[in-house]
This record gives C-alpha cells, sequence and structure tokens, in this order.
C-alpha cells in the first residue's frame, strides 16, 4: 500500500535517525548504529552484519530486538556485569526506537530506511545528578514504577525514545482520557491494538 | 487499558478476543485490528493485514493503528528489557483478564 504516517511521527522519525547516528551518552555513533543494524538483522532473520561491537551488546541487541521475553533478571545482570548499567539502558533505548521505526515501515509497505552515516565525536558520558534509584527493577530507573521511567540512567535517550513512542501512541496526559481519540481511532480500538501486540509478544506487563 | 477505556466509554468489548480470533470483538474492525498487531510482531509479515483495516476503517484510521501496534512494540522492549514489574495493585484488579486470557504462562508473570 505505501501510506505514509502522519508529520508528527514522520518528524520524530527523522529526529530518531539524526539522533541514532550521533554520538550517545555511553556509545560513540559508530556502536550506536552497530547496535541500531544488529537489532534490524535479528528482526528480519538475517545473520548479524560484520561490526564491531563487543560480542556482549551483539548478544544485548539481538535479545532484546527479537526475543524480548526472553530476557530474566539473571541475564540483565550478566549483561549489565559486562557492559555496565547505563550503557546498556542506553542499548535498550536504540533498539526500541529501530524496531518502532522498522515495525512501522513494514507495516505500511515501505522500504526499511538505510542507516545514516556516524557523526564524529566521544559519548558526553552524563550520569544523572541524582542517580535513579533501583527499586524492584532490573536496571535503576526510580521510585516511580512506568513504562516513560524505564530509560532515567540515560535522560538524553529517555527523552527521545518517549517522544517517539508518544508520537506514534499518545502523549502521557492523553492516558488519563479513556475517550481519547488518534485521528479516527477511539481509545478502545487503540488499546486492542495495543494489548494484542502485547499478547503475540508474550509481555505480562 | 483496554477494558477501562470499553466499560468507562460504554463501548463493550470481549477480552478474549485478543487471544482468539474465532471470537466476536465488539469493536469497529476489532478483527482487522488485532490482525494488524499479529502482523507486527511476526517477521513473515502479513502484506494484507493494512489493506484489509483500511478497507474497513479507512486509510487513515490504518495508518494510526499501525503507528500504535509500532509503538507497543516499542513498548515491550522497554518493559521486558528492564524488568518493569506489574504492581500488586494493577496484578489484583486485572487478575480476571490475566485468568481469562491465561497470562500467567507468560514468561515475566
Amino acid at each position: 500500500m505505501g501510506l505514509e504516517p502522519r508529520t508528527d511521527v514522520t518528524e520524530e522519525i527523522e529526529l530518531t535517525w539524526r539522533h541514532l547516528a550521533e554520538p550517545g551518552t555511553w556509545w560513540t555513533a559508530t556502536e550506536r548504529l552497530a547496535i541500531a543494524d544488529t537489532a534490524r538483522s535479528a528482526r528480519v532473520g538475517s545473520s548479524p552484519p560484520p561490526v564491531a561491537l563487543d560480542h556482549v551488546a551483539v548478544e544485548a541487541a539481538v535479545t532484546i530486538a527479537a526475543h524480548p521475553a526472553r530476557t530474566t533478571r539473571r541475564w540483565v545482570e550478566e549483561i549489565v556485569s559486562a557492559l555496565g548499567e547505563e550503557p546498556y539502558v542506553e542499548l535498550v533505548g536504540v533498539v526500541t526506537r529501530v524496531v518502532v521505526v522498522d515495525t512501522l515501515a513494514r507495516l505500511l509497505g515501505l522500504d526499511l530506511r538505510p542507516f545514516p552515516a556516524p557523526r564524529p565525536g566521544e559519548p558526553s558520558r552524563v550520569i544523572p545528578d541524582p542517580r535513579p534509584v533501583q527499586v524492584r527493577t532490573w536496571v535503576a530507573m526510580g521510585n516511580v514504577l512506568s513504562p516513560p521511567r524505564t530509560l532515567s540512567l540515560v535522560p538524553d535517550e529517555k527523552r527521545r525514545t518517549n517522544r517517539l513512542l508518544q508520537a506514534c501512541y499518545m502523549t502521557w496526559a492523553s492516558m488519563e482520557d479513556p475517550d481519547f481519540r488518534r485521528g479516527e481511532l477511539h481509545r478502545t480500538q487503540i488499546e486492542l491494538v495495543a494489548a494484542a501486540v502485547s499478547y503475540a509478544n508474550e509481555c505480562f506487563y | 487499558m483496554l477494558r477501562w477505556s470499553a466499560e468507562t466509554t460504554g463501548r463493550p468489548i470481549d477480552v478474549r478476543a485478543v487471544a482468539e480470533p474465532g471470537i466476536d470483538h465488539r469493536v469497529p474492525g476489532g478483527r482487522e485490528l488485532v490482525a494488524l498487531a499479529r502482523a507486527a510482531v511476526t517477521t513473515a509479515a502479513d502484506g494484507r493485514a493494512l489493506d484489509r483495516l483500511a478497507d474497513v476503517l479507512g486509510e487513515a484510521a490504518a495508518v494510526d493503528a499501525a503507528c500504535v501496534a509500532a509503538a507497543f512494540e516499542g513498548f515491550n522492549r522497554i518493559v521486558d528489557a528492564t524488568g518493569l514489574p506489574m504492581t500488586r495493585a494493577r496484578r489484583a484488579e486485572l487478575a480476571e483478564v490475566i485468568e481469562v486470557l491465561g497470562l500467567h504462562r507468560f514468561p515475566h508473570a
């Protein structure tokens, strides 16, 4: 069919793609694009691209992209012990955004977007102050346990990932409205799609 | 969220339809919305899912539904990769849905 999403979504996708190619908080631009490419390959079932990425990072990207329900606390602890907690959280954000953009393209019958060239520069290594505490979750995200807070350890990744998710779903403020409409879609229809995706992914949350 | 929206706005829905394709969703375009959601998750994509939904609800609604499906492919990943738990209160509130859909068999239940 080849339809295009509405403007706010395409703008967020543009921003996401630009951001993927910039140095992140813990990974270089080249590494971020390698994570993105690995996630994409895992989703389409092709071999991982020949990238200079730590094998633990490759395993994390592949698992989260293609088999998210297989994650366990122990698995995350092992990955985090090798990569560090903040780099792992940034990786989760990168994988999440590539999965969102690629899924949308596939559903709309569009070609997958080619990845841009990496921009030079070093990761900022910014640590939020105060650092979020870890309460019952596998990574620290503070004591308010909700999806928008999951990437709190890496504020830049959290902000940009949340922007893309809100553009595709609804703003956090709109979530309070049971009668919300996204164009012609009523909230009940929206949540039916959400529930069916989560069920198919065996996502309990 | 699904049951809450449906009940609050007086739009009856059978939540079993999320898991069982043969059940009447009682939601306009329900069958096609669920088919699109499944196409989002499977790598062997159903290329016609969007067209069939567009035939029922219109192209704009089909595109918006695709955006929602893509967003939840993302939400599911950040939740499962960070170990975000369902609170005890929410779990109690959803006990019936968890039972009806058999969600207790899911890996993170």
